[in-house]
């Protein structure tokens, strides 16, 4: 099985390491007040039959962490971005 | 007229047709089975050769050890099963028909003693009725001890079919890698169009065929194609094919499984076939290919019919019947009967007529069905409606006895012969389509399973798709070629024109899955040859509740041998059907998997064996380690010393004497396995800042700190070193086992949470050697080498980083302590690290400066109280720990808020302390767990658990660290270390962690 | 007294340059006296520091994803989204290295990796086959540039791989954390 990174191209699945679910925001509270949405973003995570957006690190070629789509019924992965792209605050 | 070799009647190859065949009839390559010498040609496998020989009993049954012969010609052969090689070359139930024969070649029968034709485990044909399918879930119970005893030994040494040999594999094996737009795999007529297809268009295209010669199905067929003979005609197309530079064509390789994302294993049988002369190659290699389209043309295999006797030498399927004579010009049998249900078989009777047998046709269907009769020559007699339903004969069969389809109540007919070609029909080999979880269906038409609507990606064509006329394999093969190819992007080619093929009647079938056991035994009637399972065994699984084709499976084990049920399966869902009474397209099949075909484990593993299993890591000191006889430890990947014991030392004095050794004078440990990081950029106070629980924004360039991570749980994950090097630059080290987890977490947060954050950092644990020089006289060794360093107390205080030279070598001093002794730790690049360490040991030679390992470098950490790996177990928090103190209340960092979790913040929490036994001599056992009354024994009792053990030579006793409930309140406490496990109570007083030098006062001299 | 310190290579007595035995002519021979650069680009500052790089390189387009290029001795590649591999050998790339260097200052965090690392050059029309034997990159991708860098493994050891030239005699450089010597070394046999 291969993955397309982003930057590398399309790589055997054992260059990768997966880095878990990827749908969740992490807080930026900075009170115990907050406990529930740390809770939340470190231990509750659905495990959805179909796709599923996770980490998965390229950590035996560019070490870029991607966010992965990919079906879990059937391993189809439908996109692949970098984790650090697109949303973020300027890193570019 | 009969064609067999003149002037040979008495001795070899009695059954060698005089003419025909693609064995190289110039050769003579001898060989042995069981002891005795046989000849055949190049070119022919175990199985033609034996065949040729006249050999045809080649093993004994699984379960009631029943003579058994060659069946087919392909990797599905079930019986002739034979142990090839010698010594540690010995490989047992290789397939005999895919033996290629070489010079030398030793075989063997398995499964049998004394001898293959007296065979005294046959005895458990009689005891059949004790031993029918799942007789080991009801018996073998009682009297429970006589499982150990005797039960279990007996199955163990009865089981099984061939012997493995205890001896190492001195054979070499390979992995490689191989990439193409096409994969087709099978090289017959379908194949061979598709690769040549696809190749026209440019695409690279990868052909993998699992025999030794391509042509697939077309080898055996007495055909012409675009007016030369069929197996002439695939080698041109494969010659034409090789010679290409976009195409890589694998021989003698299968391809045994397909993987998700059309990534695909294969065997290449590399040098098996070679004998001597393939010395200095690998025995066999083992193919990744990475495909982006997949054509599967691997053809189909046939199917026998199911009646009394099925198994016995000297019956075998049609086509492979046929196969022998055509491709392997030998003969198995000179009065023969054709028993089947389609008309494939008639090929296989003209062949037989045509190389001088005689030839009677039993056909299961009535006379206005059957087609293929139009192939027959003049006076070839055929049996319509009529099937076998009783072979006898013992080694081999003598005699088919014929039943009526209409009214099957008893036995009609006689035939005697020497050999029954049966036919049951053909199965599409379809295992690489349905390894990724597609399902197939019933296709009636050629009544057998085949895939449906194809997956994305996979094309399928000839036999595999259930197309079995030859004219239309080609158009079919030629077609998905060019789709596969197209699919890739590759742009159209203009196509060679396709082969014309001379016309066969159309194949019919009329299914036949068995017979009334009053006219054909159903205990006697096989379905799966390799593992013994009858019609019977499978009546008695329905009866029992499993008459679902995967609960049959594996209450009868039908399908479950080397050969997968290859012939088994198809036979066993239709008995099923008729069985339940349910429609054979309701009935599904069982899931396929990878492997196709058995393989060996040094295939599997490559070169990843022994010392080369996984990568080893040694630090630029090794060799100066091995040379002073260090006996080394496995810590991950790397050998770290672990002791250096003198002549005359065991493992306790070895460590006791270097410990000693650094408190009284000094001693040096390689420390170059650290996980060293380096981070530069404004930001890169601020992002370590986020990571560690204390703060390093603010610490002062030119000074060291001790750090402590943890998880986003909250829990301890990692600790080490943080120096600042300068305004943007800092350098930390972290636990050797930590390494790559903390680059990962690292780079995780700040790819994903902090890109704003202006820093940048990667791995240098290879830059840089590094060891640690301890004990009160390391800082006059130092003086003695270091170059451009104050070392003095007042200029280098404890905490700081300089640099400077040791030679001419660039030396970075730290001075921190792990020991808890005046200590340094310096840092070379590599290269200069076996020289640096050299001139150090020499440097400190009058001080009587010794190395020292991890268990030395363990008891000095140990014993002041400094937390390591077992303490960082990850249920453990800052605070257990004892460093509560360290966690900033100023900044955020990863952790900070669920480490107040209530559950990590209240009483009850284990805490980190020190034992010491109450009685001088007892010992402590890591692991064991700390309760208070004696006797006390399981999880909800124990207040926690030793987690570093070692004697300590300062205290003269062992000395241990825990994590006890509420620890650091009970100092004084007497509790039991207990390990029920192994009857282990020890008596202990609960102490602070450290145990020597309690102020610290030896690190700061 | 600045005693001389030895210098200890990787592969000390590990491999002799060597043609393999396969027949297909491939040369192995380990580089000496290599200089290595991991180049990280400052936040904001990766397309000036691509422009950096191509100017240093003398040519129009900024380097590719995965793409090498070589001037002075100086190899180059961008082996991820805003990083950069270099890998100089001997005294006559010192200059080129040098003005690099001087180039990047102020766009990038350089860190050196030279004496981490032992570097293998394959060369010949085997290079290709000895390489598949250990890596699942795709070697023969059209879509890779003629000159390209990447990180990937070999047998699960780390390696960096080079394509240094692909037209008449391939020429790829490995370059390999140096404590995997004696595995790498092993492998190649």
């Amino acid at each position: 099985m291969q993955i397309h990174c982003p930057w590398c191209g399309p790589r055997s699945l054992d260059e990768f390491e997966y880095g878990g679910d990827a749908s969740k925001t992490r807080p930026s509270g900075k009170t115990q007040e907050n406990m529930e949405a740390w809770v939340d973003y470190v231990f509750l995570h659905d495990n959805p039959a179909g796709r599923h957006r996770e980490y998965w690190q390229h950590v035996g070629g560019c070490r870029s962490w991607l966010i992965v789509t990919r079906d879990t019924r059937t391993h189809e992965i439908s996109k692949v971005e970098l984790a650090c792209a697109s949303s973020r605050k300027g890193a570019k | 007229m009969c064609l067999l070799t003149k002037g040979c009647e008495m001795s070899t190859q009695p059954n060698r047709l005089a003419s025909g065949g693609q064995i190289d009839r110039s050769t003579r390559v001898r060989f042995t089975f069981d002891g005795r010498a046989f000849e055949g040609h190049t070119g022919d496998t175990l199985a033609s050769a034996l065949i040729a020989n006249g050999v045809h009993l080649t093993g004994r049954s699984f379960k009631y050890h029943r003579p058994r012969g060659i069946y087919t010609c392909g990797s599905e052969e079930p019986n002739a099963l034979v142990t090839t090689g010698e010594g540690g070359r010995t490989e047992p139930n290789v397939p005999a028909t895919m033996v290629e024969i070489h010079d030398g070649l030793v075989a063997r029968s398995q499964n049998r003693w004394p001898s293959l034709s007296f065979d005294l485990m046959a005895v458990n044909s009689l005891l059949k009725p004790f031993f029918p399918a799942g007789f080991y879930y009801k018996t073998f119970m009682w009297p429970r001890s006589f499982w150990y005893r005797l039960y279990e030994p007996a199955i163990r040494r009865a089981a099984g079919l061939g012997t493995v040999a205890d001896l190492p594999d001195p054979d070499d094996y390979e992995h490689a890698h191989a990439h193409c737009d096409v994969l087709v795999v099978g090289a017959g007529p379908a194949g061979l169009m598709a690769a040549r297809a696809a190749a026209e268009t440019g695409a690279r295209v990868v052909l993998a065929d699992d025999g030794a010669v391509p042509g697939g199905h077309l080898k055996g067929e007495n055909i012409e194609v675009d007016g030369q003979d069929g197996g002439m005609w695939a080698r041109a197309v494969c010659d034409a094919l090789a010679g290409r530079d976009n195409v890589q064509f694998l021989l003698r390789t299968s391809v045994f499984g397909r993987y998700d994302g059309l990534t695909f294993g294969a065997v290449e049988r590399v040098s098996d076939h070679l004998g001597d002369e393939g010395a200095g190659l690998p025995r066999q290699r083992r193919w990744t290919i990475q495909a982006r389209q997949f054509v599967c043309t691997t053809g189909a295999i046939e199917r026998p019919l199911v009646f009394e006797g099925n198994d016995r030498p000297r019956i075998m399927l049609a086509g492979a019947a046929r196969h022998y004579v055509n491709h392997y010009a030998a003969l198995p049998g000179r009065s023969v009967v054709v028993a089947t249900n389609n008309d494939d078989a008639y090929l296989t009777a003209r062949d037989f007529v045509h190389a001088g047998a005689a030839v009677t046709v039993v056909d299961s269907r009535d006379e206005k069905h059957v087609s293929g009769n139009a192939l027959l020559p003049e006076g070839v007699g055929v049996h319509y409606g009529h099937c076998v339903a009783q072979a006898s004969g013992r080694t081999h069969i003598s005699s088919a006895r014929l039943a009526d389809i209409a009214e099957p109540d008893h036995i009609r007919a006689e035939l005697s012969c020497d050999l029954i070609c049966t036919s049951g029909g053909w199965n599409p080999t379809l295992h690489l389509l349905s390894h990724c979880g597609a399902r197939p269906k019933w296709n009636a038409a050629i009544a057998s399973f085949a895939m449906g609507k194809a997956e994305e990606g996979v094309h399928v064509a000839g036999g595999a798709a259930g197309t079995f006329d030859l004219q239309k394999c080609i158009e079919e093969g030629a077609r998905v070629g060019a789709a596969a190819a197209k699919a890739c992007g590759a742009k159209p080619a203009r196509a060679t024109a396709l082969p014309t093929v001379e016309k066969r009647p159309v194949y019919g079938i009329q299914t036949l899955w068995r017979l009334p056991d009053s006219v054909s035994k159903a205990g006697a009637a096989f379905v799966d040859f390799q593992n013994d399972v009858t019609v019977a065994d499978l009546e008695l699984a329905d009866r029992e509740g499993f008459g679902h084709a995967e609960h049959a499976k594996r209450y009868t084990t039908l399908g479950m041998a080397t050969d997968q049920g290859k012939l088994a399966n198809v036979n066993a869902i239709g008995i099923l059907s008729e069985m339940r009474g349910t429609p054979v397209s309701e009935t599904g099949t069982t899931t396929y998997r990878p492997l196709f075909t058995p393989m060996a484990l040094g295939t599997l593993a490559g070169q990843r064996q022994a010392s080369e299993f996984r990568a080893t890591r040694r630090s630029a000191m090794h060799a100066w380690h091995e040379k002073h006889g260090a006996v080394f430890i496995e810590a991950g990947l790397w050998l770290r010393p672990y002791y250096y014991p003198r002549k005359g030392e065991d493992f306790a004095a070895a460590v006791k004497r270097e410990v000693l050794t650094v408190r009284a004078g000094v001693g040096m440990v390689d420390v170059s396995t650290l996980g060293k990081i380096e981070l530069k950029g404004p930001d890169a106070g601020v992002f370590l800042d986020r990571l560690y629980i204390n703060s390093f924004s603010k610490m002062k360039v030119g000074r060291a700190r001790y750090g402590v991570m943890l998880r986003e749980d909250g829990m301890v994950f990692d600790d080490g070193t943080v120096t600042r090097l300068a305004e943007d630059q800092y350098f930390i080290t972290v636990t050797t086992a930590n390494a790559s987890g903390v680059l990962q977490h690292m780079e995780f947060c700040h790819q994903v949470h902090w890109p704003e954050l202006d820093v940048q950092f990667c791995s240098v644990t290879e830059v840089w050697a590094a060891m640690a020089v301890a004990g009160p006289k390391a800082r006059d060794v130092l003086s003695r080498v270091v170059g451009g360093i104050d070392v003095s107390s007042e200029a280098f205080p404890l905490q700081s980083v300089a640099d400077g030279t040791i030679g001419d070598a660039f030396a970075r001093v730290f001075r921190i302590s792990f020991s808890g002794e005046l200590a340094y730790e310096i840092y070379t690049p590599a290269n200069c690290g076996l020289g640096v360490w050299e001139a150090i040991m020499a440097a400190g030679a009058q001080d009587g400066i010794s190395a020292y390992g991890t268990e030395a470098m363990t008891v000095m950490r140990t014993e002041k109280g400094h937390v390591a790996g077992p303490e960082l177990d990850g249920r453990t928090t800052a605070d257990d720990l004892g460093l509560g103190r360290m966690m900033s209340q100023r900044k955020d960092y990863i952790g900070r808020w669920l480490a107040q979790r209530s559950g990590l913040t209240g009483t009850g929490r284990v805490q980190l302390v020190g034992l010491k036994p109450v009685k001088g001599g007892d010992t402590f056992r890591m692991g064991a767990h700390l309760v208070t009354e004696p006797g006390e024994i399981g999880p909800d009792v124990s207040q926690g658990h030793v987690t570093t053990s070692v004697y300590s030579p300062a205290c003269d006793h062992f000395i241990g660290l825990a994590l006890l409930k509420d620890g650091r309140s009970r100092a004084g406490e007497r509790v039991l270390v207990v390990s029920p496990l192994h009857d282990e109570q020890v008596e202990a007083e609960v102490t602070g962690p450290v145990f020597v030098d309690p102020d610290g006062e030896r690190m700061r001299g | 007294m600045a005693d001389q310190i030895a210098r200890q290579g990787a592969l000390e007595g590990l491999l002799k340059p060597e043609t393999s035995g396969a027949g297909d002519g491939t040369r192995i021979e380990e580089l000496a006296d290599v200089t290595q650069r991991q180049i990280f680009a400052r936040n904001g500052q990766s397309d000036a520091l691509a422009k950096a790089v191509a100017g240093f390189l003398k040519q129009k387009k900024p380097l590719g994803p995965l793409q090498g290029g070589e001037r002075g001795g100086v190899f180059i590649c961008a082996v991820g989204p805003r990083e950069y591999w270099v890998v100089a050998q001997g005294r006559s790339a010192a200059k080129a290295m040098q003005e690099l260097e001087k180039a990047v200052d102020a766009l990038a965090s350089v860190f050196d990796q030279s004496d981490g690392r032992f570097v293998i050059r394959l060369s010949g029309p085997g290079a290709d086959g000895v390489l598949a034997r250990g890596t699942s990159l795709d070697l023969q991708d059209p879509a890779l540039p003629a000159k390209w860098g990447t990180h990937t493994q070999i047998e699960h050891i780390p390696a960096l791989v080079l394509r240094r030239a692909s037209n008449g005699t391939v020429v790829f450089d490995v370059s390999v954390p140096r404590s995997y010597a004696g595995s790498f070394v092993a492998w190649l046999r």
